[in-house]
């Protein structure tokens, strides 16, 4: 009976850190996007020198292959340059700074590290980072969002430090001048192009096995740089567990968002327009599909990296378990982190919005608002792709921001995308305008906010209340990114 | 660069800025509409296929890559095939488990390959004893781009069935059903001994039931010629019976449909004064035939221009009509049955007139060719919705662009089934396909519009119009296409879509991509 009586302390003690850690952070957050900042003159001016300094270095090489690995170079620096000018790097926000601070932790604890290597932010939602191997090392923001903490982070910025200690893109890369500049293949090459017949055959024969040893050499090259990353990691504070998570997380990352069933019913909760039984999304079928899927039988020979299970079990034998748990997994605190998490949420959200991927845009909002139901963020843009949704089938263009299902897309945005190319006009409509609605003054000092509340105005064709939103809008943010926009916008 | 992760999150489950509505191939010399086309399951547009030379192998060889696309143009397999130099693809049919592909070798011998949908060959068969009426076509028709043969059908499951010509006495026709893996199944020929020509077009087959359209006139010059329906057990291939379409006198056959639920065949056409035949005079109206899959008939219901359609001449406050469309004929191109066992008739006005050009070009040859002095009209799309006793409940027309076809010369007294015939062959009739999603019980109609204005004025290099039943309503919506492209077609897409390729000279590129027609 005492028992018992203690037990249900505890519940109730966990049931009211539930309750009260849910209602502090269900506190409602607008996320303001990191400015969008298109030139960094001497972050350029420093890839530049490296640049200058690493065709230096290229004398006493054959003419050839010199010319082969300057013209690599100079595809890189222009990588930078038009990547800078577009905006695709997330420049001295908030989001940067804290990766920054992490990079840091981790040149700390390993002085040997060259300590003037850049780190930049990119907006690609493609989870993933890479080291370019001329001391810069790019972190997507699609990578940010699916880790679990910062001790992961960590990790993944180790192991790519470790690929520019070793020198693995300067190696592959004179591997590669020297095979693919040697006289004799290129003899070959260029007399299997002059041949008449079997031509793709004979260069396949040709290229194949080069590409396969590349791969190989590719592979045992990871093994390294989560080895000698590893090495650096275990010299932070973080907890070494995180090396073995992180290589989890990557081997699951494809089912990130299908984790969970899709419920549109959670998000599309409007009181006056309520969710219909006939939305419910279905799943994306042919028959054509039950074909056997290309990406499971890619051979193994071609594979850039190790099985997640390999690198795992390299990485065990380096430490003893006993010391498993030795370590922090956050920088700050879990809160902190869970800020940070939203944050690059929302910049993969603005990330498909630039890039006028409405369908994942809104995806992704739709994700976010389940996992972080205080993202206003989230949902100011869920309600602008349905806006938007409904001003495409209008002019007839949804297949220019809006795709279709796809057999290699995950399960949920085919249900997702199934169901919005399944919505009438009016739905589209009522859907972009409920969602923000009714309208709270407080917010309307958020630019994305209030655009949205305007666009969502301008579909509805209500006149008066467009008209003056768009008054608002034109007054706070007489430079917005939607001010050109709203002033050709007129309701006749 | 060195990336972290595996290879496969690279190869790609983010869009960028492509999407899944544009699908790309590159190189391609020509664009041929044979080489390009939709794969049916059933009545359901399932995908898409593309073939297209990849290579020579050797001087008597070339490399092909047969490429299935799902039905939002999603690549799903890639087969290559090899094939004799100089030889065309002339159609190919799936059937939920095997593809069929039927190749012309450029001389005398039509080859067979099918396949599995895991791309594995289990078929080859190769006829070199063509019959010469179908050589002859063969031929003519593949110097033609625009060529679309059309002699297979999938007998669901089982198999494919081959509509061919067969060498009787006079000339006849067969029906050749084949397994999946080209063995024969069953044969049925016209009879050898008939004294008539015989030609059959299959309008239907499934693995119990194949039906046909035949026609049996005394010689090639002969005007006159009579209709049949023949209904064929898919099984063995015995003819289930053969129904002349007569009642006071002829009825043409232009459209038939099979409600696979109720296994019933609707078929309509038109019927004509006693004494009159099909192929010289003017209908008196139009009927609707039920039957049942035995060739029973349920239901037969007639409709005169004069009478019972007067009213399409007159809009909805009693007024006549615009002069041009009065009295116009209707050809049929679809009837679709709803869930509450109402029919909704889709057809395209159509009317004989005197042609400038026909008249000028008479002059010209002296009488003695070119095209005829009168030509015809094509002019809006007509609705009629029946219940399910095929009475007429309401009616609708959509107003379009008027196009005309020039007759060929002698054709000036045809009769107005043969004419309709002859504008569906030529493709000058608008309407281009309907689709149908059984579970939303809805269907949707698309036709061409020349009409390229929108309703704000705006040009647009084609303009797509549609006729939509969704939820109870009918609905008409006018879509503007542009293109960039050398060439544009488009073809079925799944309910509520329209595929629209546009090939690119210049580049060598051939681009696919969905439009939505219904919102």
């Amino acid at each position: 009976m005492k028992k018992n009586q203690v037990f249900l302390g505890l519940f109730l003690a966990m049931l009211f850190m539930i309750l009260t850690g849910s209602a502090q952070e269900r506190a409602i957050t607008m996320y303001v996007p990191d400015t969008l900042v298109k030139i960094a003159p001497d972050r350029f001016e420093k890839i530049k020198k490296r640049m200058d300094s690493d065709i230096l270095a290229l004398e006493g090489r054959p003419k050839e292959q010199k010319e082969y690995i300057s013209n690599r170079y100079k595809n890189r620096l222009e990588y930078f340059k038009i990547s800078i000018e577009d905006g695709e790097f997330l420049i001295g926000g908030e989001i940067e700074k804290y990766l920054n601070k992490l990079m840091q932790q981790v040149l700390n604890a390993n002085p040997s590290i060259n300590p003037k290597i850049q780190l930049f932010v990119s907006r690609s939602t493609v989870p993933n980072a890479y080291s370019t191997g001329d001391d810069n090392i790019i972190f997507n923001i699609g990578l940010l969002n699916k880790v679990q903490n910062d001790a992961e982070i960590i990790f993944v910025l180790c192991h790519e430090l470790a690929h520019q200690v070793l020198e693995h893109t300067k190696a592959g890369l004179y591997a590669k001048a020297e095979k693919y500049t040697n006289k004799a293949f290129v003899k070959s090459l260029n007399k299997t192009l002059k041949e008449e017949y079997n031509v793709k055959e004979k260069l396949e024969n040709l290229i194949m096995p080069s590409l396969i040893s590349d791969m190989r050499f590719n592979r045992q090259e990871e093994l390294a740089a989560d080895s000698v990353g590893f090495l650096f990691f275990s010299k932070t504070k973080f907890d070494r567990n995180a090396a073995l998570s992180t290589i989890e997380l990557l081997d699951s990352i494809d089912l990130f968002y299908d984790r969970d069933p899709i419920a549109l019913s959670k998000v599309l909760n409007c009181p006056d327009y309520p969710y219909r039984a006939k939305w419910e999304p279905q799943e994306h079928h042919s028959s054509l599909m039950v074909i056997e899927d290309e990406k499971d039988v890619l051979e193994d020979s071609l594979k850039t990296h190790p099985d997640c299970k390999v690198r795992k079990e390299a990485i065990l034998r380096q430490f003893p378990q006993s010391q498993a748990a030795i370590g922090t997994l956050f920088m700050t605190d879990s809160f902190v982190f869970r800020g940070l998490s939203m944050k690059a949420e929302s910049e993969n959200i603005n990330s498909m919005f630039l890039r006028q991927n409405m369908g994942r845009m809104m995806f992704y909002a739709y994700h976010s608002m389940i996992e972080y139901p205080e993202n206003l963020f989230a949902r100011v843009y869920l309600a602008f792709g349905f806006s938007r949704l409904s001003h495409l089938q209008k002019t007839h263009k949804v297949g220019t921001e809006f795709p279709l299902p796809l057999n290699n897309y995950e399960v949920n945005y085919n249900k997702m995308l199934n169901f919005i190319n399944n919505l009438n006009r009016e739905e589209a409509t009522n859907l972009g305008y409920c969602l923000l609605r009714p309208v709270q003054e407080s917010l309307k000092k958020y630019e994305d906010y209030l655009a949205a509340l305007t666009y969502s105005a301008y579909t509805s064709n209500k006149k008066e209340e467009f008209s003056s939103l768009k008054e608002e809008y034109l007054k706070k943010f007489p430079k917005g990114q939607f001010t050109d926009l709203f002033t050709e916008l007129v309701i006749n | 660069m060195k990336k972290l992760i595996c290879l496969f999150l690279l190869l790609g489950s983010l869009g960028w800025q492509t999407f899944a509505q544009t699908r790309k191939f590159e190189n391609v010399m020509k664009m041929s509409v044979r080489n390009t086309g939709y794969i049916m399951e059933k009545d359901v547009l399932v995908g898409y296929y593309v073939f297209y030379k990849v290579d020579k192998v050797d001087r008597k060889t070339e490399a092909f890559k047969l490429e299935l696309l799902d039905n939002n143009l999603g690549v799903v397999k890639s087969i290559d095939i090899q094939r004799p130099k100089n030889s065309v693809l002339l159609e190919m049919e799936y059937n939920g488990k095997a593809f069929i592909m039927s190749f012309f070798d450029g001389k005398k011998t039509m080859d067979f390959m099918t396949f599995d949908i895991a791309g594995k060959k289990i078929g080859e068969k190769s006829d070199s004893d063509i019959p010469n009426m179908e050589k002859m076509m063969i031929m003519q028709g593949t110097q033609n781009d625009g060529f679309e043969y059309s002699t297979l059908m999938s007998r669901g499951a089982d198999g494919f069935v081959r509509q061919t010509y067969a060498k009787n006495e006079k000339l006849g026709y067969s029906l050749e059903a084949m397994n999946n893996d080209i063995t024969p199944a069953w044969t049925y020929n016209s009879d050898p001994k008939s004294e008539m020509l015989e030609a059959a077009n299959m309008l239907y087959a499934t693995s119990s039931t194949v039906i046909a359209h035949v026609i049996k006139k005394k010689g090639m010059m002969s005007k006159k010629y009579d209709t049949y329906l023949l209904i064929v057990d898919g099984k063995t291939g015995k003819k289930v019976m053969e129904k002349s379409m007569q009642d006071q006198s002829d009825l043409s056959l232009l459209s038939c449909n099979v409600n696979e639920e109720k296994n019933e065949i609707i078929i309509s056409g038109e019927y004509f004064a006693p004494g009159d035949d099909q192929a010289n005079s003017k209908s008196v109206g139009i009927y609707f035939m039920t039957l049942d899959l035995t060739g029973k008939q349920l239901t037969f219901k007639k409709m005169s221009w004069a009478k019972d359609l007067a009213k399409l001449n007159s809009t909805d406050d009693g007024e006549k009509k615009s002069k041009d469309t009065q009295n116009a004929w209707i050809y049929w191109h679809t009837v679709e049955q709803t869930k509450d066992g109402h029919y909704f008739a889709i057809g395209e006005q159509y009317k004989k007139t005197l042609s400038a050009a026909g008249v000028a070009s008479m002059m010209l040859s002296g009488g003695r060719g070119g095209a005829a002095a009168t030509s015809i009209h094509v002019y809006n799309m007509v609705v009629l919705e029946f219940d399910k006793d095929f009475n007429m409940v309401n009616n609708m027309t959509v107003e379009k662009k008027k196009t005309e076809v020039l007759l060929p010369a002698g054709s000036t007294s045809a009769g107005t089934a043969i004419l309709g015939k002859y504008i569906k062959s030529t493709g000058g009739f608008d309407f281009e396909f309907a689709t149908r999603d059984r579970a939303k019980d809805a269907f949707f109609v698309v036709y061409k519009d020349y009409n390229r204005k929108d309703e704000d004025g705006k040009k647009s290099d084609s303009m797509i119009g549609s006729i939509v039943y969704e939820d109870g309503k009918l609905k008409t919506n006018r879509s503007p296409i542009n293109t960039e492209g050398s060439a544009i077609r488009f073809s079925p897409a799944k309910p509520g879509y329209i595929a629209v390729s546009e090939y690119f000279k210049k580049r060598k590129t051939i681009e696919f991509r969905l439009e939505k027609i219904s919102y």
